[in-house]
């Protein structure tokens, strides 16, 4: 019974998983059929495409917020809080997946790397948006 | 006009100079080396402003290649109240 406790302890940690058995796989098995590079690559690349993304809507804010000092209007105020959302946004999601990385990927990495292809891919379209955004708004 | 004044000042980097540039050629024509002795900017900087309001079909230039004269268009200057509009809410400098 207690030796059953013990067991149990290791698996609540970040790794651990509450959809499907944990411990139905060995540890450090890599996960998936597709193997850890696939979802390393996936994971890194919509890392990186968060992260910039992340650069470009603070270049955005910083000229919005400039723009907000000087003219106080609906307008101006629209723009910031446009940008604002779509920043954390993709700071929320970017944190999602560095913390994934930073805290191990278990079977966890797997679970949400599934839906990460179609993921990244929106992200990539947004930092293309973003670029002619920012490009039409710089110049 | 009206969105498109919102958004080259209060949209674009740099709007404030833009607005100044167009109160400016309110008053009287000026060309670039003038603007940017009363604006008191950087020659480069009012070169670019002007190239963006004549894309924008906000300014218009006369005379040659040299000390080519800008003023107002007519579709800027039929629409001016709207600028004026903006203008009254930028704050003071």
């Amino acid at each position: 019974m207690t030796e059953n406790f013990m067991n149990i302890g290791p698996n609540i940690g970040p790794n651990s998983t509450n959809m499907g058995p944990p411990d139905i796989r060995p540890e450090n098995m890599n996960p998936g059929p597709n193997g850890f590079d696939v979802i390393g690559i996936g994971t890194y690349l919509a890392i990186i495409v968060g992260i910039a993304n992340i650069c470009l809507l603070i270049a955005l804010i910083y000229v919005y917020m400039k723009n907000y000092r000087q003219l106080k209007s609906k307008f101006t105020m629209g723009l910031l809080v446009f940008a604002s959302l779509l920043l954390l946004q993709n700071v929320v999601s970017t944190g999602f997946l560095v913390l994934n990385i930073v805290l191990g990927m278990g079977y966890h990495g797997f679970d949400i790397d599934r839906p990460q292809a179609p993921l990244s891919s929106i992200n990539i379209i947004q930092l293309i948006a973003l670029s002619i955004l920012l490009k039409i708004t710089w110049d | 006009m009206k969105k498109l004044l919102w958004w080259l000042i209060a949209g674009m980097k740099g709007g404030l100079n833009r607005a100044k540039i167009i109160k400016a050629l309110n008053d009287r024509p000026y060309n670039a080396n003038q603007l940017s002795e009363e604006l008191q900017l950087d020659y480069k900087t009012i070169r670019h402003h002007i190239k963006v309001l004549e894309d924008n079909n906000i300014i218009k230039a006369t005379g040659g290649k040299y000390g080519k004269m800008y003023f107002l268009s007519s579709s800027m200057e039929n629409n001016y109240d709207i600028f004026d509009e903006i203008w009254e809410q930028i704050g003071e400098k």
